[in-house]
């Protein structure tokens, strides 16, 4: 499930609803929601509820919402960290915008959208998100995820 | 110590996990035996067995959203906090939850 046109290294971004917009831009290119407009909205609700930035310079917005087709995830690495959300100051430059539909079940997509969860709370893992300089690089790394 | 828990969030699909992950690292690390059952977009899954809850010393919901089976806790030592301090604060939630333990041990 991850893809490489969901990935982008370096890219100038610096601000929350900005980041948040170019992300779901891919998603739409790749054509995984039915609504964008929707999906982005979803996105906002879930931000109006609690800040998504969870240390360590990594964000993680997310939406659920029937306009997602299948589970995906976008990876972003910022050119620059910048400040997340005025609500807490951290700044981030890793960014994941997770996409699931509204329906519940077991399904390979949502089993690896919660191991990428679980790692983001490992050190390592971090520091090999961090090192990555390319997409291709970044793309090997998430691939491993099972 | 013993201790079980359950994690829950809203979308079900990054706290939950990142939650557990953390309470079971930082449970480990200090010697404690940990379980924490994840309530998420995957269903429960690695629920919490009638054994494991009547050995358990504390209960920890680190939960943002209401959860199935909460009952199975009745008459235990429940601390309950919600997911987000879970994935940010760990080390602090299992002080808080060994000081409510402390406060509440028969």
């Amino acid at each position: 499930m991850i893809r490489k046109e969901l990935i982008a290294v370096n890219k100038k971004l610096e601000g929350r609803f900005e980041a948040i917009q170019a992300m779901v831009e891919l998603v739409a290119e790749a054509e995984l929601i039915s609504d964008k407009e929707s999906f982005y909205q979803a996105v906002l609700a879930r931000e109006d509820e609690t800040v998504t930035s969870i240390g360590y310079q990594v964000a993680i917005p997310h939406g659920k919402s029937s306009t997602v087709k299948e589970p995906f995830v976008v990876f972003v690495k910022t050119a620059l960290p910048f400040l997340w959300d005025e609500r807490n100051g951290e700044e981030v430059n890793i960014i994941f915008l997770m996409g699931i539909p509204e329906e519940k079940g077991a399904n390979v997509h949502l089993k690896v959208l919660s191991q990428l969860s679980r790692n983001l709370m490992n050190e390592d893992f971090r520091e090999k998100l961090q090192q990555c300089e390319t997409e291709e690089a970044a793309y090997q790394l998430l691939s491993r995820i099972s | 110590m013993k201790i079980v828990g359950i994690t829950a969030c809203p979308a079900g699909i990054a706290h939950t996990y990142m939650a557990q992950e953390n309470l079971e690292r930082v449970c480990k690390k200090r010697g404690f035996d940990v379980k924490i059952e994840t309530q998420g977009s995957l269903g429960i899954e690695n629920e919490l067995e009638e054994d494991e809850i009547e050995a358990a010393d504390l209960v920890i919901l680190g939960i943002s959203i209401a959860i199935e089976g909460e009952e199975r806790f009745d008459g235990k030592i429940v601390y309950q906090t919600t997911a987000d301090p879970c994935v940010t604060h760990p080390e602090s939630v299992i002080d808080a939850a060994l000081d409510y333990y402390a406060a509440h041990q028969a």
